[in-house]
Parts: C-alpha cells; structure tokens; sequence
C-alpha cells in the first residue's frame, strides 16, 4: 500500500470536498517506528498497560511478591535447616582399635595409607601409653589407682580419624570405614554408626520433601498468578480483540503484555525479597537475643546473591509467561 | 491482466453457522479495483457474513475469497494480520476503544502501522476534522452520540488509505446532512482508487448514488446491477 505524506493541509470546511484526495496524495511514506526506538515504544506500552488498569495489576504484583515470600522464605528455612541438620550430623569421629599383637611397622604403614585415604580428613595413631595418660588425664586425681597398670597396660593401641563430611552414606559404607573393616591388623571399629545413619536418612528425608514442597510452591505461584494476569487481560479482551481487527500482528500485541510481565515479575520479585530479608534481620535479631535459642542455633545465613538473583529471574519467568498464557486464549478473532 | 484489476473474487462461496445455520449460499462474483458498490438485501440476508468474510472475520466454509491476490481460505494469521491493514472496515457496531480517547481510536490504525507518534496524531486529528469531529477530539466514544460515534469509526477507517473499504451500515444513526458527507468521503476515497464496499438497506440512497449494487435474500446473491436506477 501506498503511503500518505506528512504534511497535510487543512480539511476543507465542506466536509468530504476535496479532502482525502489532498489527505492522500503523494507519496513520501509516513516516518515509521524504528530500532531502538520500537524497544522504548513497547516498554513505553507495557507500562501503559500497567497503568490503565492499577488495581488489578497492584493485585498481580501484590500475589507475585507473596508468593515470591512464600517460595524464597521456604528455601531460606530449608537451607538453613539443612546447614544445622547437616553440620551436626557430619563430623564424623571413627576410632578404631589395633590388635595387641600388630607389628609396629604395619601399623605405622597403615596410618600412613589412612592418612593419604581421600575420605578421611585427619587420622593419629594413640599407643597403649598414650591411651592410659588419657584414661589418667580424664580421671585426674583419681587416677592413681592405675599406677600399677604401667607394666601390664590393658588399653590397646588406636587410631583415631575424624572423616570428610560425605564420607558415610546412608548404609554406613564408606571407603574409609570398609578400609578399617577389612584390615586384619585392627580389633574393632567404632563410629556412633545408628546415630550417623540415622541422622544422614532424616537429612535425606527432609531434603526430598523439601524439593517436592518447593515443585508444588512452584506449581501453585504460576497458577495463582497466569489467573490473576488472565483477569487482567480478560478486561483488555475488547482491545485485544478491536487491534486485531484493524491489523495488529500476534506479535504487536503480545510484545507490550510480555513486558507488563516482566515488570509486574520484577517489582514482585524485588518487594517480595526484601521482605524475606526484612523479616530474615527480625528473626535473627530475635534469635541472637534469646539466651536459649542462641545458644542452641547455629549462625543463620540468608539466601547467596546468585539465589536472590535466580529467584528474581524465576519471578520475571513466571510474570512473562503467565502473560504470554493469560493471553493465548484471546488472540483468536 | 484481469487478475490484476480484480481485487475481490468470490467463487461458489457458502457460509454456515454452526450447528446448521447457512447464512450464504454459492455467492459467485467479482470486483475491480477503485469500484464502488452497495450490497443490498433485507436485514438478515448475508451482507454483514459477505463484509465479515471479506476481512478474514469470518472463513467460508466451502468455495474460496480471494482479495487482494489473497487466498482467504487458505490465510495464515500473519497474512490475515497484513490484510486488513489494507482494510478499512466500518462496523456497524462501531467497534470503538472506550477507554481511548476519539484521536487515539483514530490514530490506532496508524500505530499499528508502526507511525510515529506525532504524525498519526496530525492526520487522526486532520481525518476527525473531515468528519465534523475537530472538537471532540479528546472526547471518551462513551460522551459521544451514536451518531458521532458512526463518524469516529469511518475516520478511523479511512485513516491509512486503505485499499478496501468495507461499511456496514455506515450511515444507519447519522442524519441526512452527516450522510451525504459521509458518502462524499467514500465517494471521493473510491475515486482516489480505493475499492468501496457498503451494505445498507436503504434503498432511497442506493438509487440516488446509482452504483453496481448486489441484491442478497436469504444468503443467495439474487441479482447484481451495475446500474440500479436504469
């Protein structure tokens, strides 16, 4: 189609007389929309979009940054928990006893194997002396009944090993800890294996359910808010509906409420985060101030910049396609 | 050659409603470009079906509508979307932005068209002028008469010189002076070479402007006269 020029007389006062035909004439194309300009065009639309109709998109934003709360607050407590669930559990002390009559050579040797052993953070040998000054020092001024043991030391010999903290899986089968198992020089091994195993199946429980609460968190955030967005859009629907009958690509439409999207995922996300962390400095504060849970609790940390950046992704992700959903259905004229 | 001067051909077109209302049936004909034509016939005869297949509203269920070289038949959404950026259509039920001022219905057709700003604001307010609306232009279509409202829905499309226009009872709620304007508008746009399709029942200002016109009843094309009043 031929374009109209820009410079349009004055239509004449008798209407119809001669007008289109001057309004029409020639054939300069009308300056387009173009580059970065278009950009700012649909970001400039996308806000309108958020401005024509406040309350409800307020509404939007106000579901997102609640359930953007709700998610994030949710992998805050699982993450902290999981630190203190996991950090008690995984300090793995293992003492193991060697025969009266192991060779001091391959006893020597064998620490020296254990100490180069990937899975074991540190390892020390304790002679029968070192294990009876032990029984002394721990007994201190009743101690000296064990005088006479000097000559005819009862305590055997150990090792004792304080293991990497993913050593033990759940069955209690670590390489270190079959390592100690098989080895014909010791008499027997001990590591609070019932405590270990179950502290690592309760951590491993809870990890589970924590993942499949997250999915369904997840789950209902993008059904509660592609709803909230569809009522939006359902209010523009005769809009929609007239831009599409005067020639208005999927595109051109779409563009503008995929931004709005993004915006209502972004201010939701950011008002939501900050009010985790608002709430995160109160709870902390409470915690430091309590004799009893100060003492019980570990320091507690907030979400890692990477994961309050994800999290706000994943609110611009939810907010663009809950758009892009909430729209779909209205782009059939 | 033919096809080149031809901008409408209609080809054993039938429509049916769902579940079994047939609005047109075997409509065969064919239109030249800047022609200027009524489509006539009692209220439910098929004119606003013909207009609504003529833009893509509406798909025909068996035969083909071919506009502007465009198999609608067979149109992709994208082609739908450039077709009737070459339309100008004139509903009946106006079919306005009631939240957008008059100007901005107007300039509408222009941003879809990717205009700058300024300009469409120049030449909605200049096409509003035509149409006797130069003080209403930041008026809401809800403060308008109905007939105002008829005369923001014809510059609106009128707008962007499209190469087809299609007007549905353009002048159903205006008076006799606003009508004659009306039809000097399209009259003048038709001789600018735009192709003009009206319906309308009237038939005192179908035989006053003596143009082709083609007689619809009860969805069948029953005759096509290229001048009425002889």
């Amino acid at each position: 189609m031929t374009e109209e020029r820009v410079n349009i007389p004055e239509p004449s006062p008798e209407i119809g007389a001669g007008f289109l035909a001057e309004l029409w004439r020639g054939d300069s194309p009308l300056p387009r929309i173009q580059g970065y300009q278009l950009l700012l065009y649909y970001l400039r639309k996308g806000l309108d979009n958020l401005i024509a109709l406040p309350m409800s998109n307020a509404i939007t934003v106000i579901t997102m940054a609640i359930s953007i709360f709700v998610f994030a607050g949710f992998l805050l407590i699982l993450q902290n928990v999981d630190r203190i669930v996991s950090g008690a559990g995984t300090t793995l002390y293992v003492t193991a006893f060697i025969k009266d009559d192991a060779p001091d050579k391959e006893v020597m040797t064998f620490l020296q194997e254990l100490e180069k052993s990937p899975g074991v953070k540190s390892a020390r040998y304790l002679s029968k002396g070192d294990a009876l000054n032990m029984f002394r020092q721990e007994l201190g001024a009743r101690g000296s009944f064990l005088r006479g043991l000097d000559d005819s030391n009862p305590l055997p010999a150990s090792f004792e090993l304080i293991l990497q903290p993913d050593e033990l899986n759940i069955g209690g089968t670590g390489k270190a800890i079959d390592k100690l198992r098989n080895n014909g020089l010791l008499e027997e091994v001990i590591y609070g294996s019932e405590w270990v195993e179950k502290s690592q199946s309760v951590i491993q429980i809870f990890r589970y359910l924590g993942y499949v609460s997250l999915f369904v968190v997840l789950a209902v955030i993008i059904f509660l808010i592609a709803n909230t967005i569809k009522l939006v859009i359902y209010s523009l629907r005769d809009e929609i509906a007239i831009m599409q009958l005067v020639g208005a690509t999927d595109g051109f439409i779409r563009i503008p409420f995929l931004l709005s999207g993004v915006f209502q995922g972004l201010i939701g996300s950011v008002v939501g985060l900050l009010l985790l962390r608002a709430a995160f400095a109160f709870v902390n504060q409470e915690v430091a101030n309590s004799t009893l849970l100060g003492a019980a609790l570990p320091e507690l940390f907030f979400l890692s910049l990477p994961l309050v950046f994800l999290i706000a992704a994943l609110g611009v992700v939810i907010g663009s396609v809950g758009s892009l959903f909430a729209l779909g259905r209205f782009l059939n004229v | 050659m033919n096809a080149e001067r031809e901008i409408i051909n209609f080809y054993h077109v039938d429509k049916v409603y769902p579940p079994n209302q047939t609005a047109l049936r075997g409509i065969d004909f064919k239109v030249n470009r800047g022609e200027f034509i009524f489509i006539a016939g009692a209220s439910g005869a098929g004119k606003s079906t013909l207009l609504k297949l003529l833009f893509a509203q509406e798909r025909a269920s068996r035969g083909q509508v071919v506009v502007g070289g465009r198999n609608l038949t067979t149109i992709s959404r994208q082609g739908i979307a450039r077709l009737r950026r070459s339309v100008g259509v004139i509903f009946q039920d106006y079919k306005l932005l009631m939240t957008r001022p008059v100007i901005d219905n107007v300039a509408f057709t222009l941003e879809v068209l990717g205009v700058r700003k300024r300009e469409r604001q120049q030449l909605a307010f200049k096409m509003l002028a035509a149409v006797g609306l130069k003080e209403k232009v930041n008026a809401f279509p809800a403060t308008l008469s109905g007939g105002e409202q008829q005369r923001v829905a014809i510059a609106r499309a009128l707008v962007n010189r499209p190469q087809l226009i299609l007007a549905d009872e353009p002048t159903g709620n205006l008076d006799p002076d606003m009508t004659s304007a009306v039809f000097n508008l399209l009259l003048e746009a038709s001789r600018c070479g735009s192709t003009i399709l009206v319906a309308s029942h009237n038939l005192q200002l179908i035989e006053e402007l003596n143009k082709r016109t083609l007689v619809l009843d009860r969805g069948r094309l029953i005759g096509d006269f290229s001048n009425p009043r002889g």
